[in-house]
């Protein structure tokens, strides 16, 4: 059996969220405008297992909730939503960095 | 362990690349990705060891995508991994056949990685027994039971028609003939075959004890019953029980074997519960039953219920040239097992084997063979090397077919050669003139 700590393995999990990501946060701000709260609720159930692998906690349960919520159809929680969308935007350009400090 | 090959279907590329990463982890695992139902229902894919399902997919619910795979791939496990935590959905899969379900969290990869290393003992144990059940279907085939002689022909065309159905089939001959064998050829080409075959020989058990070796029995049904054990009937649930020597059965337990076979069911030793079994039954006798049922020995009622479809195994004596391919599979056989080089009859060996009587049949063929092969130090077996067991009895020299002329030679070599080839000593026990037996040595028709 090789060993789990894998540099390599992580900045590629890094990557691969930073280039999927942007897609999904497309997807929820058009869910918001569009007011699609089951689109959105399916957007964070979806982003939700990769920030739980990235263990980013706080948005975990933020997407937790946003999911609840949007599977539900009530009412779109708009300023949980822009939160959500705020903190991830810093996440990422976070990794950006530490990604292109790897580089 | 060989390599196990996993597909992964996971709409969620992070997702999907996680689990890779993780799975990979045991260089044994071999696994592929798909991200959508539409990929992983594509034709011209190998049949996987393990699937692992993401119940959420763009393009397929997951329940129709489950009964998909379970068609397509028939007993491949499927573990479904899903982002909700709902006790309803999980209990839906598990019922339409889903190995497992996991929830997305923190435990899902050490919980998927549990999961799927229970499957790898399993589908060790697995590959174990359909190589093993293969190796029975090979061994049992009809097309690789040894006999080209018509009567064997007429036998294996018998078979043939006795394994499609679950007549009852009752296999005579004399000892060595091969019964068992062909009661496991007729259970392996049957419908029964990958359900027990339980053979039982009735003359092999103490009388007092096969009632309950038959039936079974309950605790404390009899001293030494220290717990409940169930018989060879119910062992053979669903499958063939073989019942060799029924000849030798005692009278007073043929009357409960005969409500056994009529009513499919059957009552353990001590017990009152009736128990139903569904069992074929092929029996095997080298008595004849139909004299013993005149004797008094065997019962009508149960004679007329087993003879079904009778198969009357000939002797060896009687297969003609089968006796050959017979010596030289026994022979290729115990070579290669034994690691021994490749060796071969010479003519004069193979005409000796042609000229006994085979009074062991097939059993005594393979036995004087095996034996020539150890004894024989070169790669070529020598009619001395072929040494019977059965000391020449007189009988022997009349066991074919022939004129009395045909006797009459033999007779007399039989006895020139017991007395060292003294023609006064021969001439004087036969009562036959010294010059008959110098003028048939003379004119060739005895081999001194």
């Amino acid at each position: 059996m090789r060993e789990e700590t894998d540099d390599a393995f992580v900045n590629e999990m890094l990557a691969l969220f930073v280039e999927t990501t942007p897609v999904a946060l497309e997807e929820i701000e058009l869910s918001m405008q569009n007011n699609q709260p089951k689109v959105l609720g399916d957007t964070m159930h979806r982003i939700k297992s990769s920030l739980r692998i990235l263990r980013i906690s706080n948005l975990v349960s933020m997407a937790q909730e946003l999911e609840d919520l949007g599977r539900k159809e009530g009412e779109i929680d708009v300023e949980k939503t822009n939160q959500f969308i705020k903190i991830l935007n810093a996440c990422l350009d976070q990794m950006r960095e530490e990604l292109d400090g790897d580089l | 362990m060989s390599l196990i090959k996993i597909y992964v279907i996971e709409d969620d590329m992070f997702y999907a690349r996680y689990l890779k990463h993780h799975l990979s982890l045991n260089e044994d695992n071999e696994v592929e990705i798909f991200n959508s139902g539409k990929d992983i229902l594509k034709g011209g894919l190998d049949r996987p060891d393990i699937i692992t399902l993401d119940y959420s997919l763009p393009d397929i619910d997951g329940l129709t995508l489950l009964s998909d795979l379970q068609k397509r791939w028939k007993n491949v496990p499927i573990i479904v991994i899903s982002g909700q935590q709902e006790v309803s959905t999980a209990v839906k899969l598990l019922k339409k056949g889903a190995y497992d379900y996991i929830v997305k969290d923190d435990d899902t990869k050490d919980r998927l990685w549990a999961i799927i290393n229970r499957i790898r003992e399993n589908v060790g144990l697995r590959d174990q027994l359909e190589r093993l059940q293969a190796e029975v279907d090979a061994q049992y085939d009809f097309t690789k039971i040894i006999g080209n002689s018509p009567v064997m022909q007429r036998i294996f065309d018998m078979m043939k028609k006795g394994s499609r159905s679950n007549i009852t089939v009752s296999i005579t001959g004399e000892t060595g003939t091969g019964k068992e064998l062909a009661a496991k050829a007729l259970h392996y080409n049957s419908q029964r075959s990958d359900k027990p075959f339980v053979a039982v020989n009735i003359a092999a058990i103490p009388k007092e004890l096969i009632e309950s070796e038959l039936f079974g029995h309950e605790k404390g049904a009899f001293t030494g019953a220290v717990s409940t054990r169930k018989g060879k009937f119910e062992e053979a649930h669903k499958g063939t029980l073989f019942l060799d020597e029924i000849g030798e059965m005692d009278i007073n337990l043929q009357s409960k074997l005969l409500r056994a076979l009529q009513e499919r069911e059957i009552t353990r030793v001590g017990g009152n519960k009736v128990i139903q079994v569904d069992v074929r039954v092929i029996v095997a006798t080298h008595r004849n039953l139909s004299e013993e049922v005149k004797a008094g020995n065997f019962r009508e009622d149960l004679y007329y219920r087993l003879l079904g479809l009778p198969i009357e195994l000939p002797p060896l004596r009687d297969r003609g040239n089968d006796i050959l391919l017979l010596a030289k599979s026994f022979l290729e056989n115990f070579c290669a097992e034994n690691q021994m080089g490749a060796k071969r009859l010479s003519n004069a060996a193979q005409k000796k084997l042609l000229n006994y009587h085979w009074p062991g049949n097939v059993r005594e063929l393979r036995a004087i063979i095996e034996l020539a092969a150890v004894m024989t130090e070169g790669d070529v077996i020598e009619s001395d090397h072929v040494n019977f067991n059965n000391t020449e009895e007189i009988s022997d020299v009349v066991f074919e077919e022939g004129t009395l002329r045909d006797y009459t030679c033999k007779i007399i070599e039989y006895f020139l050669k017991k007395y060292d080839n003294n023609v006064v000593e021969v001439a004087k026990r036969l009562d036959v003139g010294k010059s008959t037996i110098y003028r048939m040595i003379k004119n060739d028709e005895i081999n001194v």
